[in-house]
């Protein structure tokens, strides 16, 4: 923790963050030397190949583990401990079982202190944001996975953090559904203006979603690439088909296989 | 009311009924040794009129209520504390194992020289019966927690008292409760062995004495009321289970949502 958080402009700012799991004495590094920021109201996708450490960067960021080395600073001041004001949504929908779609999103609030009947409005509003009308109080057994990811999602949201952390969290679906959470989250994006980091091993996911897209190498995670991506929004589903989309994924994958 | 939806039910113990009375009756065994189901009956009914079934009932009930509330109360703050520390799990598993290996039926009499004969010895018995299963169910109940929850609730910035309000306590409610129905019947257990060693009242004092009258009909009309008092209790439980745990029960859930989309 030798560097000091500079003030600026991004909201999230990374610098030189390297994570090791001690296992006996050997350390078992995981992420290396990882440098970025992430500007108000952008949206980044972290995409790397499958155990790559992109979760575990995510816990990082979330607060729930502390860096090895380097430094993690939030919002101008490092980030030591979860902010109330950081939303993480996990790669399953982590919903409490016993509790309904609406108890699920009231939750952060009822944690909060904020009275019921507020953190009820408040919850329903998400609801509607997130297209659940009518299952406000479904079990979430009861739900399909890409209902419970949009509670999920709402859950996170309630709170309006102001920024938003997701762990692929539209892998466990089928492409269909994948597709159509792409649009409400661009839609909720803009309806909220809540900073996203995107964890996601989908190079189509995060080109249609992203401002920018970091690629990550094989455990230890490293930076292999750090791509602006240049269409512009909003964006339709055509742009997958151009030859520009085509190019950045060949670029993408020749970042993860070199090396 | 169907009654014939359990006809089979019906007819087995119809069955039961007649074969005891048929070798009551024509086996030429003395009524102290196996009485009829006619003179259970009558011996039944002259308890209950009387008033000496439900004295004894009671004393009985009010041991293994107390026993099991005093078992709980202990059980599961210490079973949350071992399941959160690992050293004191460390600290106190020699002490546990040791426990459990002493059966704690064999451990009545000291406890009633130490205590006396009267409630609270009994109290004391019922309680240690139920503490070890529900702390071990209060462990593994805490400790097979997803830590995906624990992150959630964590990330939600939620206090200890929180974790446990919103998280812990209703995921660990299945385990729990499966614990506290085996600890019900344990509990009845406990008080009738109690009983047995020195007491002026309950259910299991009343089979003494008849036992020593050789009034073999009191003893069965004795055994039975224990068994439909151990029945009831785990009874109450289930329906406790069933009104808290109403989100694990398909069954009583009306509304299904076709999965997909």
């Amino acid at each position: 923790m030798s560097a000091v958080c500079p003030a600026g402009k991004a909201l999230l700012w990374v610098h030189d963050l390297s994570l090791a799991y001690r296992n006996g004495g050997q350390p078992f590094w995981v992420l290396q030397d990882l440098n970025f920021q992430v500007p108000e109201g952008g949206f980044l996708a972290v995409l790397g190949p499958s155990g790559c450490g992109k979760s575990t960067l995510l816990r990082v960021l979330a607060g729930l583990l502390p860096p090895t080395r380097g430094q993690v600073c939030y919002a101008s001041r490092p980030l030591a401990a979860p902010q109330p004001e950081i939303g993480l949504v996990f790669q399953h929908a982590n919903l409490l079982p016993w509790r309904t779609v609406l108890q699920n999103i009231t939750l952060p609030l009822e944690i909060r202190g904020v009275t019921r009947r507020e953190a009820e409005a408040r919850a329903r509003e998400m609801v509607a944001l997130v297209g659940l009308e009518g299952f406000e109080h479904t079990l979430p057994r009861d739900l399909s996975g890409g209902m419970a990811q949009r509670v999920a999602l709402a859950r996170a949201l309630v709170y309006r953090p102001r920024l938003l952390l997701l762990d692929e969290p539209f892998s466990p679906l089928d492409t269909l559904t994948r597709e159509q959470m792409w649009e409400e989250l661009l839609r909720i994006w803009r309806h909220t203006g809540v900073t996203i980091l995107m964890v996601t091993h989908s190079m189509t996911e995060a080109l249609v979603l992203a401002d920018r897209v970091l690629v990550l190498s094989p455990r230890p995670a490293r930076l292999r690439l750090d791509l602006t991506v240049p269409f512009p929004r909003p964006r339709t589903e055509e742009i997958r088909f151009t030859p520009l989309f085509g190019e950045l994924v060949r670029r993408i994958r020749e970042a993860i296989l070199s090396g | 009311m169907r009654w014939h939806r359990f006809l089979p039910e019906i007819l087995a113990l119809g069955v039961g009924l007649l074969l005891w009375w048929g070798v009551a009756e024509w086996s030429g065994l003395p009524r102290f040794i196996l009485p009829s189901p006619v003179d259970v009956y009558h011996k039944a009914r002259y308890v209950i009129l009387s008033g000496l079934l439900w004295k004894h009932a009671w004393a009985t009930l009010v041991e293994v209520v107390l026993g099991l509330l005093l078992g709980l109360s202990v059980a599961l703050p210490l079973g949350y504390l071992m399941a959160r520390f690992w050293v004191l799990e460390r600290a106190l598993s020699p002490y546990l194992v040791a426990s459990q290996a002493m059966p704690v039926v064999a451990l009545a009499p000291l406890l009633i020289i130490w205590f006396g004969p009267g409630l609270f010895s009994k109290v004391l018995i019922c309680a240690l019966i139920v503490f070890f299963p529900m702390l071990i169910n209060t462990v593994v109940g805490i400790r097979n927690i997803p830590s995906e929850w624990r992150d959630l609730l964590r990330v939600l910035h939620a206090s200890w008292w929180q974790t446990l309000w919103y998280l812990e306590w209703p995921a660990a409610l299945p385990v729990l409760a499966g614990g506290l129905r085996i600890a019900a019947t344990l509990s009845v257990i406990g008080a009738v062995v109690g009983e047995f060693i020195a007491a002026d009242r309950g259910l299991g004092f009343l089979i003494n004495t008849a036992r020593g009258r050789y009034d073999t009909a009191l003893v069965f009309v004795a055994l039975g009321a224990l068994t439909l008092m151990a029945l009831s209790l785990y009874a109450a439980v289930r329906l406790l289970e069933a009104r808290l745990l109403a989100w694990q029960n398909h069954a009583l859930e009306g509304t299904r949502v076709h999965r997909g989309g």
